[in-house]
């Protein structure tokens, strides 16, 4: 994906204390992708911090529909294992 | 002077305008804190993410005072914020059984994700957290739990999607089905709407969730936004 590994620095700079990780996380979206690109990857930083702390504090399951389409990659990502995979996986 | 005029980036009016109302609505009372409580809790939140070194002191410690909050809510406001991976059943009913009700938790649980989403906004910007605002008013809250909430599998009681849900579940999802994400915390039918309002303003609505050729004002494509939102929910390890 273009611009794939400077997105996933950043996302995950976001969720840290390194402030100067971040920093230059960030610089680097703001030189290859735009400014702009900076405030949409926080926006979507911090709607899923929200999103995930509700989905975990609540207890929902995933989604009836999409447990089975992502088995496959749950299993090879390692996502079965998150804690809060009980609230679907039981 | 606007909420973001320190910001480097661009912040369009409308995102703007969403966070002021965000603001705003810690303090405000609730459906089932006072708005010396919301404050309190916000509070209580920053204070548990500044010692973790994931944001900057704003003077938290004074707004937290403000309220005397029983000790299960200053543990949930605390969890929520920095611990959420963390949380199941068993804490959830440990809560409750220390006296905070289910409402109550609710409401609690959306306001800190709330007022999470506003200030990782703000880190990933490189601005400080905005300014928590004093409480706003002496309203009493209402403590109305929706007479269409039912035990759907989740921690805590939610409205169902219509038909079930009847016409509170329309006013809030409309007639089609609504995801669990749209559901959990609609025991508070005031704190589900403004997550909802949240997530369809910056992210996508729901009509358009699994469109992935929906149009949209967002600088990066949407397998881009996909690619951060993944990347923040595996170090949040949240399964959903």
């Amino acid at each position: 994906m273009e611009h794939g590994c400077e997105l996933v620095r950043f996302a995950g700079a976001l969720m840290k204390p390194d402030t100067a990780e971040l920093a230059a996380a960030r610089d680097a979206i703001a030189e290859r992708l735009g400014p702009e690109a900076v405030t949409t990857a926080s926006i979507i930083g911090g709607n899923f911090s929200m999103l995930d702390r509700v989905a975990n504090a609540i207890g929902i399951s995933v989604d009836a529909m999409v447990v089975q389409p992502t088995a496959d990659f749950r299993e090879a990502l390692g996502i079965n294992t998150f804690p809060s995979a009980v609230n679907t996986l039981g | 002077m606007t909420l973001y005029a320190d910001s480097r980036y661009p912040v369009s009016p409308t995102i703007e305008a969403l966070h002021v109302d965000e603001m705003q609505s810690y303090a405000r009372s609730g459906t089932w804190g006072t708005a010396a409580q919301r404050t309190a809790i916000a509070a209580t939140a920053r204070i548990a993410q500044c010692e973790q070194g994931l944001q900057e002191s704003v003077d938290a410690g004074k707004l937290a005072a403000q309220a005397k909050l029983p000790d299960a809510a200053v543990r949930l406001a605390r969890a929520v914020a920095v611990d959420s991976q963390n949380i199941d059943r068993q804490f959830c009913q440990d809560i409750q059984a220390q006296g905070v009700s289910e409402g109550a938790y609710v409401e609690i649980v959306a306001l800190v994700s709330r007022l999470s989403n506003i200030d990782v906004f703000a880190r990933g910007l490189g601005i400080p957290p905005r300014k928590l605002l004093e409480p706003a008013n002496e309203a009493l809250p209402s403590f109305e739990r929706p007479a269409e909430a039912v035990d759907e599998g989740f921690f805590t009681a939610s409205v169902p999607s219509a038909p079930a849900g009847g016409a509170l579940a329309e006013s809030l999802y409309g007639k089609e089905p609504a995801g669990n994400i749209f559901r959990a915390v609609s025991l508070v039918p005031d704190e589900a709407r403004r997550v909802m309002s949240l997530v369809s303003q910056q992210y996508f609505g729901a009509e358009h969730l699994l469109d992935f050729h929906a149009a949209s004002d967002h600088a990066l494509s949407r397998a881009q936004i996909e690619l951060v939102a993944t990347k923040v929910s595996e170090q949040n390890l949240c399964f959903y």
